[in-house]
């Protein structure tokens, strides 16, 4: 039989389940979209006129409005002074691939080598990082059918000894392909006797070619055509 | 494993016991009784009093305090309107200005930077005011940090020339392998083999100055090989949470930052990675 005791206590006991009925979903709510809820109550995403004015400083007059857009077109017209006139290179050292430009017009497209980021160490604590420096570089010289004089690192990448500055065998002819065009510093475009790696990051910093494509860089870009790396 | 029936009618008395040792609890102990039910109803009014409080904030990137603001959504009235719309017109025209006078600063010096363009999704990286990779985003995401910022701080912070801080990726900047110089040209290196040094996932987060981060990752389907670097790359760069009031209250770093998210193919996220400078800057245009 049911004591008013225990009557007391189921009734007790059903209002703090009703209780935890109702907080349980309140406090998911509260915790999962409070942003929610203040964006409702507060409406964020309607400044009101009136705090737009107070941070407007100036009030805008038809004048200020169309100085405003002068001075849009106006920097928008030196921005545009930088795309160079003439052809340019834009070469990308990650995916290992060129554009040929003429203003913001591709004329010509294709995969080449860079720098494969490879550091050579040498025996008296020399160090050679192999990579394509980035940026925007410039053609110094051109040279058809170059002889490529090799740097110290050549040979001992190689374990052979370093020959005196003049050596005949620091010449090597016929490697660089029938063209290259100086970017500064040692580094070229030229062609490539490994044309299965165009594509890929295999050079010594240096940026080859395919044949076709280095003979339309070489015909398109004069000394002083500017060179994108990226 | 199996379960069955026995099992379960096994768990449900347990339950039915823990319930009953609960109400025996508060039947039996009036004090324990009222902190329980006080508490019960007090704490979700606290919570949602704690929601309102950090709603009236108003985050300013520049300043890194925070002023109370009380929100006001009267003004708002459809007679407003033209005015509002001149006005917003005007602070557009006035903000395609300084950005364009941004790109103009960073065209004139030699570096390689980025222009976040939120309103047609792409991300360019320019060298010396030339576009140079443009990537048109097939999903990004904007944090909603942009929307809480009044109109007037919003234009300010927008105007920035953002400088990049610190970043965290899975990928190497730069992947450099180190070979020793052989000793005699037998042992030399045999012609240039290509290393793959580039199968790993792409995912990185840029943290720009003032207030701003990027994360960029690949739209390709990860392999899940790289599960464990996945993971160690989502602990460190983790954003914390920046809704509800756990975020608001607990996380401190980075919680009231811009966050811009962003996907794109790996072979672009790792152009843009491996190009942009430590220090790199970007500009963000609306």
């Amino acid at each position: 039989m049911e004591t008013p005791h225990t009557a007391a206590s189921h009734t007790s006991f059903k209002v703090f389940l009703i209780g935890l009925a109702f907080s349980i979903p309140l406090l998911l709510v509260v915790l999962l979209q409070g942003n929610t809820l203040s964006d409702v109550v507060y409406g964020w995403k309607h400044p009101s006129a009136q705090q737009l004015t107070e941070t407007t400083e100036v009030k805008p007059t038809l004048a200020e409005q169309k100085s405003v857009l002068k001075k849009i077109e106006k920097t928008e017209a030196e921005l545009r002074l930088f795309v160079p006139q003439k052809p340019y290179l834009i070469v990308n050292t990650t995916t290992n691939t060129f554009r040929l430009m003429q203003k913001d017009q591709t004329i010509r497209s294709g995969m080449c080598s860079t720098g494969s980021y490879t550091m050579l160490k040498g025996k008296k604590e020399q160090k050679w990082v192999f990579k394509t420096p980035r940026g925007m570089l410039q053609i110094r010289n051109k040279t058809k059918d170059p002889v490529w004089k090799k740097p110290d690192w050549a040979f001992i990448e190689e374990g052979l000894p370093v020959p005196s500055p003049n050596h005949p065998s620091r010449f090597d002819y016929g490697t660089l392909g029938d063209y290259s065009l100086a970017l500064g510093d040692g580094y070229l475009i030229h062609g490539t006797l490994y044309k299965r790696f165009l594509g890929m990051s295999v050079t010594h910093g240096c940026i080859r070619m395919g044949d076709e494509d280095l003979e339309a860089t070489f015909k398109n870009l004069q000394i002083g055509s500017k060179v994108y790396i990226y | 494993m199996k379960i069955n029936q026995d099992h379960l009618v096994q768990l449900l008395y347990q339950v039915q016991a823990k319930a009953y040792g609960l109400r025996y609890q508060l039947q039996s102990n009036k004090k324990s009784r009222l902190v329980f039910f006080v508490g019960l109803f007090v704490l979700p009014v606290l919570m949602l009093f704690l929601v309102f409080a950090s709603a009236s904030y108003t985050y300013n990137p520049m300043s890194g305090s925070y002023e109370i603001i009380q929100a006001d959504t009267t003004a708002y009235k459809v007679e407003n309107d033209s005015v509002l719309k001149k006005l917003v017109a005007f602070q557009q025209l006035q903000n395609k200005l300084k950005q364009k006078q941004n790109e103009l600063e960073l065209a004139r010096q030699d570096s390689v930077y980025l222009k976040i363009n939120l309103a047609d999704s792409s991300l360019v990286l320019g060298i010396k005011g030339v576009d140079v990779h443009d990537v048109q985003l097939k999903h990004i995401r904007v944090s909603r940090n942009l929307n809480r910022m009044l109109p007037g701080i919003r234009k300010q912070w927008q105007q920035h020339i953002f400088m990049l801080d610190s970043s965290v990726a899975t990928i190497a900047k730069e992947p450099i392998i180190v070979k020793n110089a052989p000793d005699m040209p037998d042992d030399s290196m045999p012609a240039p083999i290509p290393t793959i040094h580039d199968t790993l996932p792409v995912l990185y987060t840029l943290y720009f100055h003032p207030s701003l981060i990027v994360q960029i990752e690949q739209l390709e389907a990860i392999n899940p090989v790289h599960d464990k670097l996945i993971h160690e790359y989502y602990t460190e760069a983790r954003v914390p949470i920046q809704s509800g009031v756990f975020g608001k209250l607990f996380f401190r770093k980075h919680k009231e930052a811009v966050v811009v998210h962003m996907a794109m193919p790996a072979e672009d996220a790792k152009s843009i990675y491996r190009a942009i400078p430590t220090r790199a800057k970007a500009i963000l245009k609306e």
